[in-house]
């Protein structure tokens, strides 16, 4: 019975070795959950009616779970050909954009889009503007370029609303390297800050190949695998809710480096193209498209048996190895 | 190499220093599911080539050190593959064009015999060796090294750290030095996985770590996240364990642009 007893305590004990793991982002994009919320509403939405609302909000907001003021105008031609445009103006102190972080869940962002003061005002076609229409809903992360809610108005209505905007895309990255890795000291951090105008915390970016790798440390009976790209997708934002995104790990295993040095193939390098690109369009389920934002190219160095270095889109790191 | 005739069988041609290993390699790209290989040791003299002359860059004194690799040699399979997709779709196809590959490799005379196996947990694919050549030209019965029967503390913390303990594990009770070898860094960095072990097979240890590391933030609803291992011997080094990322069949496409006619439902104007 004692043996029992301790048989079913190890068999318990490997049951609850299933992982329970959560990461910045994943090795098969897209990843989810994206915890981190859209960080603004900035930009020219359309809605299901064919209204635009051409909106403004702190473009570099600092933290989560924070009101932020949205402001700007909508306008709609929906009374017909012949009647004129009409143009509302968000009311400040009821606009928002209040983006949402909860652990384990995809964020968004709570928006509200209180549109008042009509112009003109007049009726056209036996129609008159409402005097207001408020939006409640939310924005989706990923892509950011999504929302959807409900809709009520001065006039008793009420309904349901779809918005799209065109997705932002930045023109770049830059990149920086932060340390070696403590785990692999061959292994370079690289820390990516993307280049926009507007905080594109919330989004996703992920590598994808531009082009066949070559790695010339690498020969016909090595027992390492020739250096690749692994795949990867990251939360931009994820730390500090900002327009970075960590980390990028570059670099050989410690033990390939003394091994191609022993086998006398230095100097040698490695050269991967990477492709970087960014989710557009999730409307809550996970994004469907992407877009190329930035390539370049990894460089992994053996120059000799002391040094050894690495580069990411031109920024290098060297040290001596070991 | 891959030649394709009108019945849809492949054949499969190699000639290099693990042709097994890069016919299996071939395989993979051609299926789903994920295929580990573990390479056998080469110990006979005549099952290994000095290769200093060829890769070396620079001049090697006769004080030093040579390189020393596989020998290898040719290997020609017929596989057969989906009539419409030029695929082997699933476990089934994947595990008969192993068995080609693999019977034809244990009839040719290269060093060592293997076999395929199922994983009892996650589905993959195993190719290990079941004998080597050994040092007198003997062909004798062998223990794939990551069957090996290992402990360890389940303990929270980093994959990577995870996988150097398996590692070093399976380096201690098979007394073969096992490295690591190419692996997807980032992924191992940042997965915090809890496994243990008590005296279990290295291989499924390994593919609970796999598992939990592949499907780590992964929108397992849209993506089939897996990887493999390929572990290589040297004659001098021993194993480097590579790990190697399974290409997703099943990532979402992006949905074409869709033109809905606007709703008109009176929410900008009263009506008459």
């Amino acid at each position: 019975m004692k043996r029992l007893c301790v048989f079913s305590f190890k068999l318990i004990a490997l049951v609850f070795t299933a992982a329970n793991v959560y990461a910045q982002g994943c090795t098969t994009p897209p990843c989810a959950p994206n915890t981190v919320p859209c960080a603004h509403c900035i930009g020219t939405w359309t809605d299901d009616a064919t209204a635009t609302w051409t909106l403004t909000s702190p473009a570099n907001p600092t933290t989560w779970n924070t009101f932020y003021t949205v402001t700007g105008t909508m306008r709609n031609q929906t009374r017909g050909p012949g009647c004129p445009v009409v143009t509302y103006q968000l009311q400040a102190s009821s606009s928002s954009i209040n983006p949402q972080e909860v652990a384990g869940q995809k964020g968004w962002s709570y928006i509200v889009w209180d549109a008042r003061n009509p112009s003109p005002s007049t009726s056209c076609n036996g129609q008159t503007p409402l005097a207001r229409i408020t939006y409640r809903g939310q924005v989706f992360n990923n892509g950011c370029d999504f929302s959807n809610g409900t809709w009520d108005n001065s006039g008793g209505g009420h309904g349901t609303f779809t918005a799209t905007k065109p997705s932002e895309v930045p023109t770049g990255e830059n990149t920086r390297a932060v340390a070696w890795w403590s785990l692999n000291p061959t292994v370079m951090i690289y820390e990516q800050t993307l280049f926009a105008t507007n905080d594109m915390a919330g989004r996703q970016v992920y590598e994808a190949s531009n082009g066949t790798p070559v790695d010339n440390c690498w020969f016909t009976t090595s027992s390492y695998r020739p250096a690749a790209l692994s795949g990867g997708g990251w939360y931009v934002g994820y730390y500090f809710f900002d327009d970075r995104w960590h980390y990028d790990y570059v670099g050989y295993d410690s033990g390939a480096v003394t091994y191609y040095r022993a086998n006398h193939r230095t100097p040698c390098t490695a050269t991967i193209p990477q492709a970087m690109r960014i989710y557009t369009n999730d409307r809550g389920n996970g994004p469907t498209g992407s877009l190329q934002y930035a390539t370049d190219t990894l460089i992994l160095n053996i120059p000799d048996s002391v040094n050894y270095g690495t580069s990411r889109a031109g920024v290098q790191a060297w040290r001596t190895y070991p | 190499m891959i030649a394709t005739s009108a019945l849809l069988a492949e054949t499969i041609t190699i000639d290099s220093p693990r042709p097994l290993a890069d016919a299996v390699e071939q395989i993979a790209k051609l299926s789903g599911p994920a295929i580990n290989y573990e390479d056998v040791r080469v110990l006979n003299g005549a099952d290994i080539q000095d290769v200093t002359d060829q890769i070396s860059r620079k001049q090697v004194g006769p004080n030093d050190k040579r390189s020393l690799g596989p020998r290898g040699g040719k290997l020609s399979a017929q596989i057969i593959v989906d009539p419409t997709t030029q695929t082997l779709p699933d476990v089934m196809s994947a595990q008969n064009a192993l068995n080609a590959v693999v019977n034809a490799y244990n009839t040719s005379g290269l060093p060592g015999k293997f076999k395929i196996a199922l994983g009892n947990m996650s589905g993959a694919l195993y190719v290990a060796p079941t004998a080597e050549r050994n040092s007198t030209g003997q062909t004798v019965s062998f223990t794939p090294v990551l069957s090996s029967r290992i402990t360890l503390q389940a303990v929270k913390q980093t994959a990577y750290v995870t996988l150097e303990a398996i590692l070093g594990e399976v380096s201690k009770v098979s007394r073969q030095k096992v490295a690591m070898g190419m692996i997807p860094f980032r992924a191992f960095a940042v997965a915090e996985v809890t496994i243990g072990a008590d005296n279990e097979p290295a291989n499924d240890v390994l593919a609970r770590l796999f598992d939990a590391v592949s499907k780590a933030g992964a929108d397992v609803n849209n993506v089939i996240p897996a990887m493999s291992y390929d572990m290589l011997y040297d004659p001098q080094w021993g194993y480097a364990f590579n790990i190697l990322v399974i290409p997703n069949p099943n990532i979402k496409q992006p949905l074409p642009a869709q033109q809905t006619p606007p709703v008109n439902d009176g929410r900008f104007n009263s009506k008459p």
